[in-house]
């Protein structure tokens, strides 16, 4: 089996578990860039959330905007 | 075959990451049970980085009637949020809402679901609306979508889903569904004009790498049907298939399989056109070895 990378054990840090070894044994560089991607995915995924919720308490007729706040505001 | 099963399961990846295969570099060499192993990691990690807001979304949900809630699902929750939301909804009121969305609006949340993730909500969905989604799906070139739902769909809803599909759509979509054993039964419902359509397409398209896919995991029965259809093409079309076998050498033990379901005057006529584009010797030599001569 090809030795763990420095670039696998990033990515099994990132997603919190180990990754499958056919994986793992992929050359750094590739493995840097699905790195990179998950990272960039779940950083669009936040910011996408962040706007939705704000439109969510936007758009709400005023009388639901309490309930809505007391849901989604966390 | 295992060349093309990585890169259909490379091409789901990028599509669960929002981006291009291309980012995604030397990835398609891994072995596809591991990439499909990844795929699921990497969807539980985009889940969990943000679970406490999906369950915000679902509660209040919960709390609201039912078009309510669907009204702020489509015109202030968004697709994303209700996406990631739907999972974790009460079934009762999953049913409720869909009776309130549009087909528009549930494509694209179909677009940025993770199907193994609400597969108990989209086995809620009617066929009427399932075939309704799956037109704006197909539209939208979202077959990576559409070929995630069908591994969750029971066999009559698949059925009804494949023949809204267009001959294009519906090509794609088989070339990334998971679970490749139920592309038999797909193409045993569809018509002969159908299927000779289907072909058609892939050689006006240039969709080798998706058609010797398919041929690949069909029984003896429905692969003879899409080979008595490529043996029929015209010189020109050959000439496309012969060239895609010239160009991409992991296609040629597909082209085999599906050579030998080609009835013989069709396959000499076939073997005949490789002498005519006048290929060098050692490629000409491996062609007439993938095509079974």
């Amino acid at each position: 089996m090809a030795r763990r990378t420095k670039a696998a054990e990033e990515l099994e840090e990132l997603l919190g578990a180990s990754v499958p070894p056919g994986i793992a044994g992929l050359p750094a560089a590739s493995v840097s860039a699905l790195g990179e991607a998950v990272e960039a995915a779940r950083h669009r995924q936040g910011r996408d959330m962040a706007i939705a919720f704000d439109g969510a308490l936007k758009h709400v007729p005023w009388p639901l905007r309490g309930v809505v706040r007391k849901v989604v505001g966390g | 075959m295992s060349a093309l099963e990585s890169r259909a399961q490379v091409v789901k990846l990028a599509h669960l990451l929002g981006t291009e295969p291309e980012a995604l570099p030397g990835l398609e060499e891994a072995p596809p049970d591991d990439l499909r192993a990844l795929r699921a990691l990497v969807a539980e990690s985009l889940f969990a980085s943000q679970r406490g807001a999906f369950q915000r979304a679902a509660a209040l949900a919960g709390i609201l009637p039912a078009a309510l809630a669907a009204k702020l699902a489509e015109r202030v929750l968004g697709p994303l949020l209700s996406a990631r939301s739907a999972g974790l909804l009460e079934h009762g009121k999953a049913t409720e809402m869909l009776e309130h969305l549009s087909p528009g609006f549930l494509a694209e949340v179909a677009v940025a679901l993770e199907p193994s993730q609400a597969s108990g909500v989209i086995g809620l969905v009617p066929i009427d609306l399932v075939t309704e989604v799956a037109v704006h799906l197909d539209r939208r070139d979202e077959h990576v979508t559409m070929a995630g739902f069908v591994d969750q769909f029971d066999e009559d809803t698949l059925t009804a889903a494949m023949a809204a599909l267009s001959d294009e759509g519906l090509l794609h979509t088989g070339f990334v569904v998971e679970d490749k054993s139920r592309l038999d039964g797909i193409v045993g419902h569809l018509s002969d004009r159908r299927v000779q359509r289907i072909i058609e397409v892939v050689a006006r398209k240039a969709l080798w790498e998706e058609a010797l896919d398919l041929t690949d995991r069909l029984g003896d029965e429905q692969r003879a049907r899409l080979a008595a259809q490529v043996g029929d093409l015209p010189d020109e079309a050959i000439d496309g298939l012969l060239a895609a076998l010239a160009a991409d050498p992991t296609l040629r033990p597909s082209a085999r399989r599906l050579a030998d379901a080609i009835p013989d005057g069709q396959r000499d006529r076939i073997l005949a056109r490789g002498d005519a584009l006048g290929l060098d010797t050692a490629d000409l030599a491996e062609l007439r070895e993938a095509l079974g001569a």
